[in-house]
């Protein structure tokens, strides 16, 4: 008698909850509430979850965070937004605000931690269908952990329509989980066999955690032995795979450099004229691609390509007065216009500091340059890095073929080899002096245009460049544009190469320090100038 | 030392150029030592005489002495040797950093951890005990012996590779500054153990007075007064030897020197070490005066700075290097306070006009008449031009 | 103006240690080789200077005449062959500074001085004695040595040049001081680029009997274009063609071999001759 009592005592607060309908403003939402509120909560969320409806997920995720609340006056469920003691509450369909009310008007809907990891998984188990990859994707990655979770036929039909390589792989890795976690050894050995075509870091995990399995896990001595194969397998290709990557942003950094150096390789090793403004020339360019943006702020694409003659333009005409008015009164006295060139580039950055800024400015890549190619999981390449390789490599062929094949080439190397025989043969040198520094200039203007996409742009922009320049130039032999092209590559992939054991910092000293030595055993470079010119040189 | 008692009276024989070089260094030693009796001197003087000269104006003016020093220095071997070094300012830097390690270590106890042992920022970085080229530090004398073996070590070693491999001209200024830039980032990494960024700090006391004081102020100030006195007096008595006529000769015509069988290398090695450690000794008597070394002064924009103060001043001229590392110093002062904006403008046309039309600076301004100057200047350049157009 | 009355202390051969003239051979030079970006400016080349002798060389342009000299020098390496002044010293071995202390002296094509240093401080530097930094350091001129300058200064014609910057001189000027820095460098073998490019008659006739007085003491090699200047010298003459040597002998012997006047002299400069 006394036990039932208080039975009764116990489940009258229930019963009399049970005796009001919980509204929802929505019919078919109505009994699913009741039914939450009566206790039978499981119930009622896998029925929630099994409704057709387009927003069950975010009533899920609502009752898993506390937003859905019970209107205790009403006796209806809403969505309620707080703003320190009061609580504003809304229609859970329509959205709309229908009151706002001191916090003891409202009541939480019960939860337990067992009831919030059911409610986790049937959200992820929504979260499959989801539209949104990155859902999809999160949602997969959940079910990393419990593989039985989710039946195999199931697994296999979103396999099969899966478009994206991410959830793809995910995927893959549960299915082979579920494989492996079979009591079956050959199931076991080809759930191994599967996880281990794939890089992901998914499957490597997989493969990881089956490899290193405790004793007493029921694992097949075979299953445990591929396991472990498979792991130095991946372990070495993703390790081939990184040193790829690292080559190539070696080969993007070197790229960089052949692009700030080429036009200093035709000042200095065609004019045998050491022009510290070239950093300078350098940020002009980048300053052109910043300034093109501010004019077309709605078509940044085309602004970027419209840049590239501006700014050759801009800086050449820049360097042509820049060669009229200093560096032809200095002809042969390379120190000298050393000097003189470097207070150029001190006014140049003052200029800049004065007209724009002494701030960074903001120059944003155009959509057809940011993203990435993925080859696989584990080797990946940015856009704009890969377009700038490729950027450089026309740059260079363009210049190679202006200097070996045009009628202004040929003129030019010729007044650098005998300025007054060339004289004699009626080129007039001091126009062609000019060009030829017009065109290292402008060289460098369009580099500048290519690195506002890698780089900040701010006043300081050349100077970072200007000691890394010279070293290439130097280091690939001056007068060849060849040797700047394989020095400037060389001088990057060794960079990237040592930074990973050297730290970025250690790595680039490391390249400064090999270049000092290699100057003095090779002081003409790596393709130095020879025979009896290169001796009076 | 027989070449000092000569410097002042010398052989009445022939040498035209030499005998005002003569002149001129008895003229600079005299003006110098009265700068550094009177400037004292105003500083005794009551706050309100017109002449009052307050510390801070008194160690800036110690600041700028060590500069000229260092412009010294960057003559020796550019004006005289033909060698433009773009990585002095690293051996000013390492002198600098000697001579802060000292400070550090007469810190003691009283820095913001107040650990005995370790500098503050090795405290910070949690290091355990003192890295084995911080010892000996506490010493002056042995610091005073770093300041001239470190630069000048240093000098030794690269010049030894370069002069021996015959880098020149361009290359071997641009791998000078391919060195101070090294040195600029190794000094930045805290894993160093020189402070990383924020660099030596917080001094206290220099042999054990406070370095707050005014007395110390000036004294440091009359010393580095007397030791830009000594350097240049080592300097010209070295030019006035044969030594001297050789660096000429190597950077007229290095090729015809070495066929007359003198070895080059080995001069240029020589002179080149002896103006890193002048240039270190310029660092070491900087440091006190600011209160702080950073990696900040291993910048290549500093090196070239000084370059400058001697191609302004007049290079190949000693006295033209000091005037123009004091002159240029000072013009920054005035400007950086009253044009901020417009110093580095300054600066710029500075480099531009006195390349083009002040090839001697302002030495050859003053008393380039007297030297038939224009002859010598022609055949200078032609004699380049012939050199560097193959 | 020259005194030949007199012999100057300077001009008495010095002694070398390690340096063997005893089989009275001065520089052998065997089969030598060096070739430029595929052109062979030296091309199996042998060479013999004896003690003592004046040698003219004579060639076309582009013969190697001065390529020689740059390898006997130390200024360029030759691909192969050995070069031996006396028979000790390996010249391959030793740099432009130890051949040059070793007695080997050389004048340029163009007049190469100290333009920024005085007449007497060029002489001063040439002057043969220890050529150590620390030594040149230290250095200080007797009383003795600086009558020898001015002596030769008076020989060379530069007496009343002395305290002058040699840039001021006129380009013959150049020459003779270029002269007498060799002198006063005292060596064993003297090689000397085109002497008299830029003097007047009367000048190479100074120069013709400077060298004929210096010879003897001293090996003398001379190249020269100058065909009177060559004649005038009366010596032993080599004609070097496309880095070889092609004909040996007295001047009468050359003018009249035939490859000689075909390949170097060719039809219209036999007139030259």
């Amino acid at each position: 008698m006394h036990s039932l009592m208080c039975t009764l005592l116990l489940l009258s607060p229930t019963l009399v909850a049970a005796q009001e309908a919980i509204t929802s403003g929505d019919a078919e939402l109505d009994p699913i509430f009741t039914a939450y509120v009566d206790g039978d909560r499981t119930d009622a969320l896998t029925t929630l979850a099994g409704l057709d409806r387009g927003d069950k997920r975010a009533l899920l995720t609502g009752i898993l965070e506390g937003d859905l609340v019970l209107w205790k006056t009403e006796s209806r469920i809403v969505r309620v937004e707080k703003d320190g003691r009061s609580y504003t509450l809304f229609d859970l369909v329509s959205g709309e605000e229908l009151d706002t009310v001191r916090s003891r008007r409202v009541s939480r809907l019960k939860l337990d931690n067992r009831l919030r990891g059911f409610l986790r998984k049937l959200i992820a188990g929504l979260g499959l269908e989801s539209e949104d990859p990155v859902e999809r994707l999160t949602a997969v990655r959940a079910l990393v952990s419990e593989p039985e979770s989710i039946e195999r036929q199931r697994i296999d039909a979103l396999i099969e329509n899966e478009s994206n390589v991410d959830v793809l792989a995910a995927l893959r890795a549960v299915r082979a989980r579920q494989l492996v976690a079979s009591s079956d050894p050959l199931e076991q050995q080809a759930g191994i066999t599967a996880l281990a075509s794939d890089l992901s870091a998914d499957s490597r995990r997989a493969i990881r955690d089956i490899a290193n399995a405790p004793e007493d896990a029921e694992l097949a001595p075979e299953t445990r032995e591929a396991a472990a194969l498979a792991m130095v397998n991946q372990q070495r290709s993703v390790e081939r795979y990184r040193t790829l990557e690292t080559v190539f942003f070696g080969l993007s950094l070197g790229s960089v450099l052949v692009l700030a150096a080429i036009g200093l390789a035709i000042t200095f090793g065609v004019m045998g004229v050491i022009n510290m403004a070239h950093g300078e020339l350098i940020m002009l360019g980048a300053y052109c691609a910043y300034f093109m943006q501010l004019l077309l702020p709605d078509a940044l694409g085309a602004a970027l390509m419209l840049s590239l003659p501006v700014a050759f333009l801009c800086t050449g005409a820049v360097g042509i007065v820049i060669e009229r008015s200093v560096i032809r009164f200095l002809y042969g006295r390379p120190l000298e216009t050393l000097l003189a060139t470097f207070g150029i580039s001190l006014m140049l950055q003052q200029l800049v500091r004065t007209m724009v800024s002494a701030q960074n400015v903001p120059v944003s890549n155009p959509a057809f340059m940011s993203g990435t190619v993925s080859f696989n999981e584990v080797f990946s390449l940015t856009l704009n890095r890969l377009y700038i390789l490729a950027f450089c490599l026309v740059v260079f062929t363009a210049l190679l073929i202006l200097l070996k094949r045009s009628r202004f080439g040929l003129e030019m190397r010729a007044v650098s080899q005998n300025r007054s025989m060339a004289r004699a043969m009626g080129v007039r040198s001091s126009r062609i002096d000019s060009l030829t520094f017009g065109l290292g200039a402008g060289v460098a203007g369009i580099a500048g245009v290519a690195l506002s996409q890698l780089t900040n742009v701010g006043p300081n922009l050349g100077q970072a460049y200007i000691v890394d320049s010279f070293m290439v130039v130097v280091f690939g032999g001056v007068g060849n544009l060849w040797g700047t092209l394989i020095g400037g590559m060389t001088l990057g992939v060794a960079n990237k190469l040592l930074e990973p054991w050297a730290g970025a910092i250690l790595a680039k000293i490391l390249v400064l320090v090999f270049l000092i030595l290699f100057i003095q055993r090779r002081p003409r470079g790596l393709f130095p100038p020879r025979g009896r010119a290169a001796e009076a040189h | 030392m027989s070449h000092l008692t000569g410097l002042f009276k010398g052989t009445p024989s022939l040498h035209g150029p030499r005998l005002l070089g003569r002149r001129s260094t008895l003229l600079f030693s005299l003006i110098l030592l009265a700068a550094i009796i009177v400037i004292p001197i105003c500083h005794a003087l009551p706050p309100d005489h017109p002449f009052y000269l307050g510390t801070y104006s008194i160690t800036l003016i110690g600041k700028y002495l060590t500069y000229a020093i260092l412009a010294l220095s960057v003559d020796l071997v550019w004006g005289y040797l033909g060698i433009l070094s773009l990585g002095h300012a690293a051996f000013f830097a390492l002198g600098g950093y000697v001579m802060g390690m000292y400070l550090m270590r007469q810190i003691g106890d009283r820095g913001v951890y107040g650990n005995p042992d370790l500098p503050d920022f090795m405290v910070f970085l949690n290091w355990e005990s003192l890295p084995w080229y911080w010892w000996g530090f506490d010493a002056f004398p042995f610091a005073l012996m770093m300041v001239l073996l470190v630069p000048g070590t240093l000098a030794f070693v690269f010049g030894w590779f370069a002069f021996r491999s015959r880098v020149n001209g361009v290359y071997l200024s641009i791998i000078t500054q391919a060195m101070t830039y090294a040195l600029l980032l190794a000094f930045y990494r805290n894993e160093m153990g020189f402070g990383g960024n924020n660099g030596l700090t917080d001094f206290k006391d220099i042999l054990g007075f406070s370095l707050r004081s005014d007395s110390v102020r000036v004294g440091l100030f009359i010393i580095s007064g007397l030791s830009l006195l000594a350097c240049y007096l080592l300097c010209a008595s070295l030019l006035t030897s044969r030594l001297g006529k050789l660096a000429v000769a190597i950077r007229d015509a290095e090729d015809r020197t070495r066929f007359l069988g003198y070895p080059v290398d080995r001069a240029k090695l020589a002179i080149f070490t002896l103006s890193a450690m002048i240039a270190g000794l310029a660092g070491a008597l900087y440091v006190p005066q600011v209160g702080i070394i950073n990696p900040g002064e291993f910048a290549p924009l500093n090196s070239i700075e000084a370059v400058v103060w001697v191609a302004i001043g007049g290079r190949g001229t000693l006295y033209g290097a000091v005037i123009g590392a004091l002159g240029v110093n000072a013009a920054k002062t005035w400007f950086t306070g009253a044009y901020p904006e417009a110093w580095l403008f300054a600066l710029g046309a500075l480099f531009v006009v006195v390349t083009l039309l002040l090839p001697r600076g302002i030495a050859g301004l003053l008393f380039g008449r007297k030297k038939k100057a224009e002859p010598v200047r022609e055949n200078d350049t032609a004699a380049t031009t012939a050199q560097v157009r193959p | 103006m020259m005194r030949r009355d007199k012999t100057f202390e300077f001009l008495i051969p010095r002694q070398v240690d390690d340096l063997d003239l005893s089989r009275g051979t001065a520089l052998y030079m065997e089969d030598i080789s060096v070739s430029f970006d595929g052109f062979k400016a030296i091309n199996g080349l042998n060479f013999y200077v004896n003690t003592g002798e004046l040698r003219a060389v004579i060639g076309p342009n582009g013969a190697g005449k001065t390529t020689m000299m740059d390898i006997i020098t130390g200024k360029t390496r030759p691909d192969t062959g050995s070069a031996w002044f006396g028979r000790r010293m390996n010249l391959l071995r030793m740099t432009e500074a130890e051949i040059a202390e070793a007695g080997i002296g050389r004048k340029f094509q163009r007049p190469t001085v100290f333009e920024n240093l005085s007449v007497f401080d060029n002489l001063e530097l040439a002057k043969a004695g220890p050529r150590g930094v620390w030594s040149t350091l230290r250095a200080w001129l007797t009383v003795d040595e600086q009558e020898r300058i001015e002596e030769l200064a008076e020989i060379i014609g530069l007496k009343d040049h002395l305290p002058v910057l040699a840039s001021t001189l006129s380009h013959g000027q150049k020459q003779w001081l270029e002269i007498g820095m060799l002198i006063m460098q005292n060596p064993l073998l003297l090689l000397i680029d085109e002497p008299a490019a830029g003097m007047t008659h009367q000048e190479m006739d100074r120069t013709i009997e400077l060298l004929k007085q210096l010879a003897g003491d001293h090996a003398i090699v001379v190249v020269e274009h100058d065909m009177d200047f060559v004649r005038a010298l009366d010596a032993p003459v080599t004609v070097l063609h496309q880095g070889a040597v092609l004909a040996e002998g007295s001047m009468a012997h050359i003018q009249s071999n035939a490859r000689v006047r075909e390949v170097y002299l060719g039809t219209q400069a036999t007139e030259a001759i």
